[in-house]
């Protein structure tokens, strides 16, 4: 098997709240193979978004440890974090936010060069750029462009061409098409496979459209509230779903399917509570169909239950 | 045109070609450049010598077209006086306004955009300066200092900081919070150069705006303070000054009231409707 | 034959701006029965948004205009109505609901006051004020939120909750027509399921005709019962939900709008892309407004196509069936 690059271990974020402590994260403990895709699925709220920055280090965890080819990147300070930083990068979910509206498409790509020193002069750092945009699908004759002149789909594009500039060896994509229109997802989405195939990138695809994870990730985690309650590889997930939240979320999608309309859809009760000094015990219990008297209390740690597939469920 | 040296995409020539349809503020930008004109090309329009030149004859004479704004008490022609005035005006509506802006600004970048203890003992000074009235704390400068231009510059500088201060911090805030600040962290952007190429270009907007209207604000002070003897020094012709001197003959001469107190509205009233109109022109929620 | 609830025919509706002139609606004509749903789908731009405003005569008065076309509400042309009359058509016969819950309430009063106010404005059978009291506790227990949380601040509900309270306003005086504009687009998706189900069994129980807008083709196989695909301001395809999905032959964008969702059934390595993107609605193509993209693309399609009748429930605007309209 492949080694992991990404090793996660007993993760956790709070962020201080007025009523107490808000528990993003929880102790999360995962790891990505090297060149493979983890898909990280959860509802708003769950934690996903923040798992994705505290990797790397854009927050700061509160406890555990995130190795990266056996490196534990919390300890790291100043230069040697700014060389880890080269091999990870991140690619937005918004592309109107996410690129620096004063600066033009290529001053865009070209910052990370510039800012790394990675090419002597100006010249060749162009020369990189106009290669970078050919490579992720933008015609030259935007080089001079501004974000607010195009549209979503080029914006990605130049997210990704920065993204890929420092040829970094993992990528964080967090929602990077959920802001699109579809027809323009799947090009991102091809794009996106084509360079991991291309340069052996490794990918946390964090979202929350099954469709999308199902079709890019050769891993899926599953988060609820803060704690990560399915990992297993993605067909796997989709054939033989373990615990109650992952089926009630496969159940719950809209199947483009002209036998959907006379079904009745799916409906788990309920709502995602708030994560602010969450009570011991399963989270889900409160929304859970198969939840017993046992579930109050009990500390769902991730347990292998098949080969390669973990749940964190008491009844399982 | 200036803008000709942009590239025809750069946002700005949006910003230009929103503010042109803004009737006022053409107007305050047409009376903006006639002052400017005046100032820049005070000596070639009267010679500075006919504004301090003090002839006994000539004493409190009415306009006519040898001295169109008429002669003050010594005589001195007024028309000149008034042209040079608008050097001094516009000089310390402007330099305050850039060093407050200049000082401020940094300030207010820097505390925004660490926030902490460094924001906390920043601010707390700043409430600090606020809480005393702005003339108030402009004449105990003077009075501390000493009354000359330099003085007044900086007393007007000082009781203009706090604000500046405070509405740099608060667009850096919000401007801090966008994702690209966070993906220019992920490649190891230098705070310095994220303040400078980010932060500050995107929060230029609104603090272009203040600092226009604040030229007009600063003018109106300098004026006050020079009209009370703590400003600029005789016989250097200020607009304030002048309007000093003319109070004695309101009665005899009230013409020496009119032209710098005119000067001084359309001066503050042009920079107040450029400022207005900038601001409109920005504000991206009015477009079209 | 019965008369149609909303028929709208030719629209055409423009935004003129100082710079340039968008074509945002190009001639379109649509039916809507009482008690049907039609979905609307395409992507962003595709002048979705607009027709509905249009509709509801809602358009930005500054820069939006219907140029051409008539809009008829139970035989009356909401067009050729006055201001004054349109006010007791909207939230009375049609009102809508707009996708993000969490702007669409006003955050400094309590939920039961809007939904009361939506009665009080719209009051012609002359209630009490404790009849109206009844029908906001009834509006909130029909979209599933107990009476008693009237007097809680939308801040206090969850974005689910919201939309189900912007719901209960829009249902307040029982419209004939709603008018849903992505209406479940900024929620999760278990909260998703729980909104359409709500929606679902409400229109049999009231019996209200809709009109879905969504780009989701998920949403509109569990809602719809007709489908228009628009794209480019233009209706290019338009059936029964049944014939839009299981039918054999549909327009060339659709084809490439359903390819382009990644399937939770079968196993692909890439996805169907349809190259280039949509054209720039100041400077509409000649003819077909999908020709640029189109991999079938031929000389014929620079004239603009026919809507040519597949079946008695499906109609494609696409010169590629011209031989078909023959046979038939």
């Amino acid at each position: 098997m492949n080694e992991n690059l990404i090793e996660i271990r007993h993760l956790k974020k709070y962020f201080p709240v007025k009523e107490g402590h808000l528990h993003a994260i929880d102790d999360v403990s995962l790891h990505i193979p090297k060149g493979e895709t983890l898909g990280v699925v959860g509802e708003s709220g769950c934690g996903k978004s923040t798992l994705g920055r505290t990797i790397l280090r854009l927050i700061e965890p509160t406890s555990g440890q995130v190795l990266y080819d056996g490196v534990d990147l919390t300890t790291l300070s100043g230069a040697e974090l700014s060389k880890v930083r080269k091999d990870m990068q991140i690619i937005f979910q918004d592309p109107y936010a996410s690129l620096n509206p004063r600066m033009t498409v290529r001053d865009l790509i070209a910052e990370p060069l510039l800012i790394n020193k990675v090419f002597k002069s100006k010249a060749l750092v162009y020369q990189e750029v106009d290669e970078l945009m050919a490579t992720v699908g933008l015609s030259k004759r935007l080089a001079s462009a501004y974000p607010h002149e195009l549209d979503g789909g080029r914006r990605q594009r130049i997210g990704i061409a920065r993204a890929i500039s420092m040829k970094p060896k993992f990528i964080v994509c967090d929602e990077p098409v959920s802001a699109l229109d579809v027809s323009i997802q799947a090009q991102i989405l091809n794009l996106l496979m084509d360079l991991q195939k291309d340069l052996g990138l490794t990918y946390m695809f964090i979202t929350h459209d099954l469709s999308v994870v199902r079709h890019i990730s050769t891993h899926i985690a599953v988060m609820y509230l803060g704690q990560c309650v399915e990992l297993c590889p993605s067909k796997e997930l989709f054939k033989n779903p373990l615990h109650p939240y992952t089926k009630a979320l496969l159940t719950a999608i809209p199947v483009p399917s002209s036998e959907m309309r006379h079904k009745k859809i799916e409906v788990v009760k309920g709502e995602v509570f708030s994560p602010i000094n969450p009570a011991p015990g399963c989270r889900f219990s409160a929304r859970c169909t198969e939840h017993k008297e046992s579930c109050k209390g009990y500390c769902s740690d991730l347990v292998e239950v098949e080969p390669g597939h973990f749940v964190a469920c008491p009844n399982i | 045109m200036k803008l000709k040296l942009l590239r025809d995409n750069h946002p700005l020539h949006e910003i230009w070609r929103r503010f042109k349809k803004n009737k006022a503020a053409m107007l305050g930008l047409g009376l903006l450049m006639i002052i400017l004109f005046l100032a820049i090309f005070a000596d070639l329009l009267m010679p500075y010598e006919k504004a301090i030149t003090q002839v006994g004859a000539n004493r409190l004479l009415t306009p006519s077209f040898e001295h169109p704004f008429g002669t003050d008490h010594l005589g001195r022609d007024f028309a000149a006086r008034v042209i040079h005035g608008s050097r001094y005006s516009l000089l310390i509506g402007i330099s305050t306004s850039f060093i407050s802006l200049i000082i401020g600004g940094l300030l207010g970048a820097f505390c925004g955009y660490y926030g902490g203890r460094f924001d906390n003992i920043v601010m707390r000074l700043m409430d600090v300066i606020m809480s005393v009235p702005p003339v108030l704390l402009s004449l105990a400068v003077v009075a501390a200092l000493g009354a000359n231009l330099r003085n007044l510059l900086i007393a007007i500088t000082v009781s203009c900081i706090p604000s500046t201060v405070r509405l740099v911090r608060s667009v850096v805030i919000s401007v801090a919070d966008q994702d690209y600040i966070e993906a220019a962290l992920s490649y190891n952007a230098s705070d310095f150069r994220i303040i400078l190429k980010y932060i500050l270009p995107n929060a230029m907007g609104p603090i272009i705006v203040n600092t226009t209207m604040s030229i007009a604000v600063m003018i109106l002070s300098a004026a006050g303070l020079s009209f009370i003897g703590m400003g600029v020094q005789p016989p250097a012709p200020e607009w304030g000054a002048l309007l000093s001197e003319a109070r004695q003959y309101m009665f005899k001469a009230p013409y020496l009231l009119y032209f710098p107190g005119i000067m001084i509205l359309i001066a503050a009233l042009s920079f107040n409707l450029v400022g207005d109109g900038l601001r409109d022109a920005l504000d991206p929620k009015l477009k079209n | 034959m019965k008369t149609p609830l909303l028929r709208i025919e030719d629209l055409t509706v423009i935004y003129q701006t100082d710079l340039e002139t968008v074509h945002a609606v190009n001639n379109i004509s649509l039916t809507l029965n009482k008690g049907e749903t039609l979905g609307i789908v395409g992507e962003t731009g595709a002048g979705k948004t607009t027709t509905a405003l249009s509709i509801m005569r809602l358009l930005p008065d500054r820069t939006g205009r219907i140029s051409a076309g008539s809009v008829y509400f139970e035989e009356k042309n909401l067009l050729d109505l006055s201001e004054k009359e349109m006010r007791t058509i909207r939230g009375e016969n049609i009102s809508m609901i707009f996708q993000d819950p969490m702007t669409a309430l006003n955050p400094v009063i309590p939920v039961g006051k809007q939904i009361a106010e939506a009665l009080i404005l719209h009051n012609n059978d002359h209630l009490t004020r404790d009849q109206i009291e009844d029908q906001v506790n009834q509006s909130l227990e029909l979209v599933g939120i107990p009476a008693f949380r009237k007097k809680d601040y939308p801040h206090q509900f969850s974005g689910g909750m919201k939309q189900r309270v912007v719901i209960a306003i829009a249902l307040a005086c029982r419209p004939k027509l709603i008018i849903a504009d992505e209406p479940t687009t900024a929620l999760d998706v278990t909260i998703q399921a729980q909104v359409l189900q709500m929606i679902k069994e409400l229109k049999l129980s009231l019996n209200t005709a809709m009109i879905m807008i969504t780009h989701d083709l998920g949403v509109v196989a569990q809602t719809c019962d007709y489908v228009a695909v628009m794209y480019a301001g233009e209706i290019i395809e338009y059936g029964l939900m049944e014939a839009i999905f299981d039918d054999p032959e549909h327009h060339p964008y659709t084809v490439g709008l359903f390819g382009a969702i990644p399937s939770l059934v079968s196993e692909c390595e890439r996805l169907y892309t349809i190259e280039g993107l949509m054209p720039d609605p100041t400077q509409l193509p000649e003819g077909c407004k999908f020709k640029p993209r189109c991999p079938h693309a031929m000389t014929i399609c620079d004239q603009n196509p026919p809507l040519i009748k597949m079946s008695e429930t499906h109609e494609i605007k696409c010169h590629l069936f011209n031989q078909k309209k023959v046979s038939l």
